[in-house]
């Protein structure tokens, strides 16, 4: 369908519903729902898990430390995994009714995603791992506390997780060049480099655009992955040693990018669903484009801002880790902070859940973005780095941002795939969420700020006040999770339903 | 590891009269087209794989894996392996065409059929026989018993025939899983429990099977060592065989991934 649509220029100013006419994409959305529900499922039990975090390091409750570990490491591996796995299913569905995505391809790499994640989690609460989820050498291999098998087995879950990821880019990426004729037309490179005069071909829609980007990225991230993997399976088999420096290297370059991959893919959701509410087409302009196509060098290039502290880094690499984390901010930041205000200005657009949440992420990612910058100058870094400053700014620029984006798209799935109108009175449970999310990564902030350290498990009793205040906002954020759960569960068979009646996958 | 294995086949009458008698049959019906030959649609592939599937279990009972798993448990959770992860999926992919179209078979037979294979009854009964036969108990009376331990692999058998069934037969076979979701959710529950047991064994802290304490050889260091393997070996090989499981059986119902043109 879309090879031949494609071959003739798409007029801008339309806006792309989330079915085909045809429903020719039926089977690639029930695989899209698949991922956010498993995604955001699995996120609201590790959620519970940072709870008991919190509850713990406010001394409500007492968590031995090997345990608190362990919670950790699963919360934070789980998180970066399914928050991304949740993103991943919006932006297919995004991308679905100009792109002919594969299913059953779609299938086999949130398979793989699961087995990656059942490793994690056995490893974890069975294996009694609890080295972080950077998994950094040389704590895994060298813990007293779990055996080197459930370091090996954590590996092994890590190895999976690639594996469905550059499956899905892969797909992903195959699927766009040929609906669009080449990676360069989707990427839009002529028209990026004649800035904006060479308007022959057919532009790709900001999502493909940014699925593009991602699936680069994520190919990238993915054989960062193996590469960090690799030494470690041969150093715990006794056959080589691992070259300290670029082993954390390697796994950031991983497992940063994963994590960032998160927050831009579930941007490309807001292009794909504001103009919906808006009723305004979001049109590739040359700022979309050049942020965009900047974001694949820029995403790869920041992540060794979190080696600052390492003296053995090469002070090139520190200096491109300052700058690139600058740099990645500003373009795509700007850019789709200020095309969603200007979709946003002046629309008539109606509150519902969806846009609400999909506002709520823009400031979260803005807020979330301005600490990350803050703590990628490296004077600041040097003092905030291993201090609750760090958790604050990836849980506003997750919680506020990528998972606000993604349950906001969820909603809008749901709304178009039922054809029901959201209940007015579920924006109280966007409030609630944003209210308690703000407050909880506020006290997070407020903690930073006064230098209290990050995964320590056990809090001295001064440090205590801040995890206490955070309590009753967890709630609020718990209340207004349920209420998302509970609306979009007696909801959820009818928008399966929805996306049956078309032709299967071709 | 101080238990020195052995390196030889143990060629045992009873086991390899029965695969060859099942393999003679299994030919004389292929080369027949089948039990109702209006109706099969059988090719080469079907008889490789279940001569295949024959040859796996020789691998896992006769060969050296089969003749130390009374002295590894590493050994014997690679011929459970075997059997289940491989012998047995090729066994359903071979002998369901055999049968020709299910839906035509006997009333009685097509109801045990419909209960045994569906998805329900197929993955409690497979989970359940994998679970029961690696209770500490169960498993060292399965040691201290050679009729014991056939029990034990038929069992074993039995079940992933059953839970494998599902997901490979033909479309429009009896019990078939329809639907990605379906045949996702089947797969990941199927992977998560037998991972969840491996994971159980790898990590136990004492030694679980104490007859491996009493071989020859062995230590506490070296029993739990041993153990610690035979989980990873029941563990990873399972996620791999699944994943791989998922590639073929992800496909969409209009034709199952191992059916061939008519024979």
């Amino acid at each position: 369908m879309a090879s031949t649509a494609l071959a003739t220029p798409r007029p801008p100013e339309t806006i792309t519903p989330l079915l085909a006419p045809d429903r020719a994409n039926g089977a690639v959305i029930r695989a899209a729902l698949a991922y956010m529900i498993v995604g955001l499922g699995t996120f609201l039990l590790l959620g519970l898990l940072g709870l008991l975090m919190r509850l713990d390091q406010g001394g409500l409750i007492v968590i031995p430390a090997a345990w608190f570990y362990r919670i950790m490491t699963l919360h934070g591996a789980g998180m970066v995994a399914t928050i991304l796995l949740a993103a991943l299913g919006g932006l297919a569905a995004a991308v679905s009714a100009t792109t002919q995505l594969k299913a059953r391809v779609l299938w086999i790499a949130l398979i793989l995603q699961i087995i990656g994640t059942s490793f994690v989690i056995l490893t974890t609460l069975v294996g009694g791992f609890g080295a972080g989820w950077t998994v950094l050498y040389p704590l895994p291999s060298h813990g007293d506390i779990w055996p080197l098998s459930a370091a090996i087995a954590m590996y092994v879950g890590y190895l999976f997780l690639a594996l469905g990821l550059l499956v899905y880019c892969v797909h992903m990426l195959y699927a766009l060049a040929r609906a669009h004729g080449g990676l360069t037309n989707v990427l839009a490179l002529r028209y990026l480099f004649s800035f904006g005069r060479d308007t022959r071909g057919a532009l790709p829609r900001p999502p493909e655009l940014i699925a593009a980007v991602i699936s680069i990225d994520g190919i990238a991230a993915a054989t960062a992955g193996v590469v960090y993997l690799i030494p470690m399976f041969a150093h715990a088999a006794g056959v080589t040693s691992v070259n300290a420096l670029f082993a954390k290297n390697a796994v950031l370059l991983f497992g940063h990018t994963m994590a960032n991959l998160s927050i831009y893919v579930t941007a490309g959701l807001v292009y794909a669903a504001l103009p919906i509410f808006t009723g305004r087409p979001w049109r590739t302009t040359w700022a979309v484009v050049c942020a965009w196509d900047l974001i694949i060098i820029l995403m790869l290039a920041n992540y060794s801002h979190h080696l600052y502290a390492d003296f053995a880094q090469p002070l090139g690499l520190q200096l491109l880790a300052e700058l690139g984390s600058y740099a990645v901010a500003l373009p795509s930041f700007i850019v789709t902070v200020v095309g969603a205000l200007t979709q946003v200005y002046r629309s008539g657009i109606r509150w519902t859940i969806a846009p609400t949440l999909l506002l709520l992420g823009i400031w979260g990612w803005v807020l979330g973005g301005i600490g990350a910058v803050l703590d990628a100058t490296i004077p600041v870094n040097q003092v905030m780095h291993n201090t609750m400053w760090v958790p604050a700014h990836f849980h506003t620029y997750y919680l506020l941002g990528a998972v606000a984006f993604a349950w906001g798209y969820l909603f809008y799935m749901v709304r178009e795939l039922t054809g029901d109108r959201d209940a007015r009175m579920l924006r109280v449970a966007a409030w609630l969420y944003g209210i308690g999310g703000a407050g909880f990564v506020f006290m997070l902030f407020v903690a930073g700020g006064n230098s209290v350290p990050r995964r320590y498990a056990v809090h001295l009793p001064q440090w205590q006040v801040y995890a206490r205040v955070a309590v009753p906002f967890v709630i609020l954020l718990a209340l207004g999770l349920a209420w998302f759960s509970w609306d979009l569960g007696t909801r959820f068979r009818a928008a399966w339903r929805g996306t049956q009646g078309a032709a299967s996958e071709p | 590891m101080t238990v020195a294995p052995v390196w030889e086949w143990e060629w045992e009458l009873p086991l390899i009269a029965s695969l060859v008698v099942s393999e003679v049959a299994y030919v004389v019906c292929w080369f027949r087209g089948g039990l109702a030959p209006q109706h099969a649609h059988l090719a080469w592939k079907h008889l490789a794989a279940f001569t295949a599937g024959l040859v796996i279990i020789v691998i896992a009972l006769a060969s050296p894996i089969g003749a130390n798993d009374e002295r590894l448990l590493s050994m014997h959770m690679v011929a459970h392996d075997l059997l289940i992860w491989v012998a047995a999926p090729l066994l359903v992919v071979g002998g369901v065409p055999l049968i020709g179209d299910t839906q035509r078979l006997p009333r009685y037979l097509r109801r045990a059929l419909e209960l045994l294979t569906s998805p329900i009854v197929a993955l409690l009964v497979s989970t359940s026989l994998l679970w029961v036969w690696h209770a500490p108990a169960a498993f060292d009376r399965a040691l201290a018993s050679e009729s014991v331990h056939v029990g034990e692999h038929l069992c074993f058998l039995i079940g992933y025939l059953l839970y494998w069934w599902p997901l490979v037969v033909q479309p429009e076979a009896i019990g078939r899983l329809r639907g990605h979701l379906a045949r996702a959710v089947y797969l990941v529950v199927g992977m998560m429990q037998s991972a969840l047991l491996s994971a159980l064994i790898m990590f136990h802290g004492t030694v679980l099977y104490t007859t491996y304490l009493h071989v020859p050889g062995a230590t506490l260091d070296s029993a739990l060592a041993d153990q610690r393997l035979a989980g990873a070996l029941m563990w990873y090989p399972g996620a791999v065989i699944f994943a791989l499981a998922a590639a073929l059986a992800m496909r969409e119902n209009r034709a199952s991934p191992l059916a061939g043109p008519p024979h």
